[in-house]
C-alpha cells in the first residue's frame, strides 16, 4: 500500500505521545528517549503497511508496546549492577516535592505486572477512558476495567511501603 | 485513584515529553539587523507616543518569537512570563533558550531574571538559556550587567562574551549534579556539586542527594564510602528512595562483606517483597 501523501507528517506529531508512553511504561532500566526513537524509526519506515482502518495512535501503540517489551527485558539483567540506579522519571521538575511524588509513583509502578501498570497509566496517569484504552490495546472494555481495578488496589497496598500518602483532602482536584 | 491524583499529576508532568529544543537561534545577518535597528530607531522617532506606554504582561511558551513595544524583540524556545511596559520589562524565564534583542538608545530597561541570574540590559543583543546546569548568558552585540544568586557585585559583559550563573537551591544544585552525571562529568565534579546541595538541604531532597552521591562514589571506585552514605540516608528521617537506597546498600555490602555483612538489608528488602542473593524468596 502507498503511504498517503501526509502519512510521515502524521507520524511525527505523535512523538510527544510515543515519548510519554516510553517514559512511563518503559520501566526500570529502560532509556526512554532511546526507546522513542527505535518506535518513530519503526513507524516512519512502516508508514503505509497498517492495514486500512486501523487507526494510527492504535498502530502505534502495539508497535510501542514490542519494543519496549525487548528493551525491558534488554534492561533486566543490569538490575543489580552496584550504580545502576534507575532515574525516573525523564524530568527534574523544579519543585523537589513533586519530584518525590514522580518518583514514588514511578518506583510503585515498576511493582505492577505490566498489564497492570500499563492500563493504570492509560486510564488514571494519562485520563483515557476505559473505551479508548480498550481500543488502544485491543480487549473489550470489561478488561480494562478489571485490570485498572487489580492495578489501583496493589497501587493504593504498595504506596505506604514507598513513602506515598493519600492527599488529605482525598480529592484536591 | 483521587486520594493520589496530587502524585499522579506530579508524574504526568515530570514524564511528559518536552518541547523539542534548539540552540539558542543565530543572529540574523548583520545587514538585516542593522536595517532593523535602524527602521526601529527611525520608526521610534516619527511617533514616539507621548501617551503612557502600553502595558505588557504574557506568557511565552514552547516556541515563537515576539516584539514587546517598540524596541524589544524576542524569540524563545522554552517556557517564561514577560511583564512591565514597553520601556520597563521584566522577563522572567523559567526554562530553555530565549534571545533578546533591545533596540540601543531607545530608553529601554529590561531585565531577565531566572532562578540564579538577573541580566540587566539597555541596548543590546544576547541570549539566555536556562536549564538544569543553571543559566548561561552570552552576548552577541553591546553590553549586559548580569548578577548572580545574591553575589553582591554584577559581571559587565560585552560582545562575544559569556558567563553562566551556578543554581542556588538545594533541589536545583541536585538538578545540575545530575546533568553532569549525564552528561559524563567525572565523579569528582559531580560529588562537589552534590557538597554544595547537600549542605542548605532539608526534607525530600536529601534522600536524592544521598542516593546521587552514593553512586558518583561507586562510580569513583569508593565503594566503602558509598555505602556509608546510603546507610547514613537509610538511618535518616526522609523516607524517599528508601528501596532504591536498600537496593543499592545491600550490593556494596554483599560485595565488601558478604550475606553476613548484608544481613540487615536483605532482611528489609525481604519485607517489601524483594528477593536477594541472601535472602529467600519473600513470601
Amino acid at each position: 500500500m502507498t503511504p498517503e501523501p501526509d502519512e510521515d507528517a502524521l507520524v511525527a506529531a505523535l512523538r510527544p505521545v510515543v515519548a510519554a508512553w516510553c517514559a512511563r511504561l518503559g520501566g526500570a532500566g529502560v532509556d526512554g528517549e532511546e526507546a522513542t526513537q527505535e518506535v518513530m524509526i519503526t513507524l516512519l519506515r512502516r508508514a503505509g503497511s497498517r492495514g486500512a482502518g486501523v487507526r494510527l495512535e492504535v498502530y502505534a501503540y502495539g508497535v510501542t508496546r514490542r519494543i519496549l517489551a525487548n528493551h525491558r527485558r534488554r534492561a533486566w539483567w543490569r538490575r543489580w549492577i552496584p550504580g545502576e540506579v534507575d532515574e525516573v522519571p525523564a524530568r527534574a521538575l523544579d519543585d523537589a516535592e513533586r519530584n518525590e511524588l514522580a518518583r514514588q509513583v514511578a518506583a510503585i509502578l515498576d511493582r505492577l505486572p505490566f498489564a497492570q501498570r500499563e492500563v493504570l497509566v492509560l486510564c488514571d496517569v494519562e485520563e483515557r477512558t476505559s473505551a479508548e484504552v480498550a481500543a488502544l490495546l485491543g480487549v473489550p472494555d470489561g478488561t480494562v476495567r478489571s485490570r485498572l481495578r487489580l492495578a489501583r488496589a496493589r497501587f493504593r497496598a504498595l504506596a505506604p511501603a514507598f513513602g506515598l500518602h493519600p492527599h488529605p483532602d482525598g480529592a484536591p482536584r | 485513584m483521587n486520594e493520589f491524583r496530587h502524585a499522579l499529576d506530579a508524574y504526568a508532568e515530570a514524564t511528559r515529553a518536552p518541547p523539542a529544543r534548539r540552540r539558542a537561534p543565530r543572529p540574523r545577518r548583520p545587514l538585516l539587523a542593522a536595517a532593523a535597528v535602524l527602521a526601529l530607531a527611525a520608526g521610534g522617532a516619527l511617533w514616539w507616543p507621548s501617551a503612557p506606554p502600553a502595558p505588557v504582561a504574557r506568557r511565552l511558551d514552547d516556541r515563537g518569537e515576539a516584539d514587546l513595544g517598540d524596541a524589544v524583540r524576542v524569540r524563545w524556545d522554552g517556557s517564561g512570563a514577560v511583564e512591565g511596559d514597553a520601556r520597563d520589562l521584566r522577563l522572567a524565564w523559567e526554562a530553555g533558550d530565549l534571545a533578546v534583542e533591545v533596540t540601543p538608545d531607545e530608553g529601554v530597561q529590561l531585565e531577565v531574571r531566572t532562578g540564579e541570574a538577573r541580566v540587566r540590559v539597555v541596548g543590546t543583543g544576547f541570549d539566555v538559556r536556562r536549564d538544569a546546569l543553571g543559566t548561561a548568558v552570552s552576548v552577541r552585540h553591546g553590553r549586559v550587567a548580569v548578577r548572580c544568586g545574591e553575589e553582591p557585585g554584577e559581571r559587565l559583559l560585552g560582545a562575544d562574551e559569556h558567563t553562566e550563573c551556578l543554581p542556588v537551591t538545594p533541589a536545583a544544585l541536585l538538578g545540575r549534579a545530575r546533568a553532569q552525571a549525564r552528561r559524563g562529568d567525572p565523579p569528582d565534579a559531580v560529588l562537589a556539586t552534590l557538597a554544595l546541595a547537600d549542605a542548605g538541604a532539608t526534607g525530600p531532597v536529601r534522600p536524592e542527594i544521598a542516593l546521587l552521591r552514593a553512586s558518583e562514589l561507586v562510580r569513583a571506585d569508593r565503594p566503602d564510602e558509598a555505602l556509608a552514605v546510603a546507610e547514613a540516608a537509610l538511618a535518616g528521617d526522609e523516607p524517599g528512595r528508601r528501596v532504591d537506597l536498600l537496593r543499592l546498600a545491600t550490593r556494596l555490602a554483599y560485595d565488601l562483606g558478604g550475606c553476613a555483612r548484608a544481613a540487615a538489608h536483605t532482611r528489609a528488602l525481604a519485607a517489601l517483597g524483594e528477593a536477594t542473593p541472601c535472602a529467600p524468596e519473600a513470601p
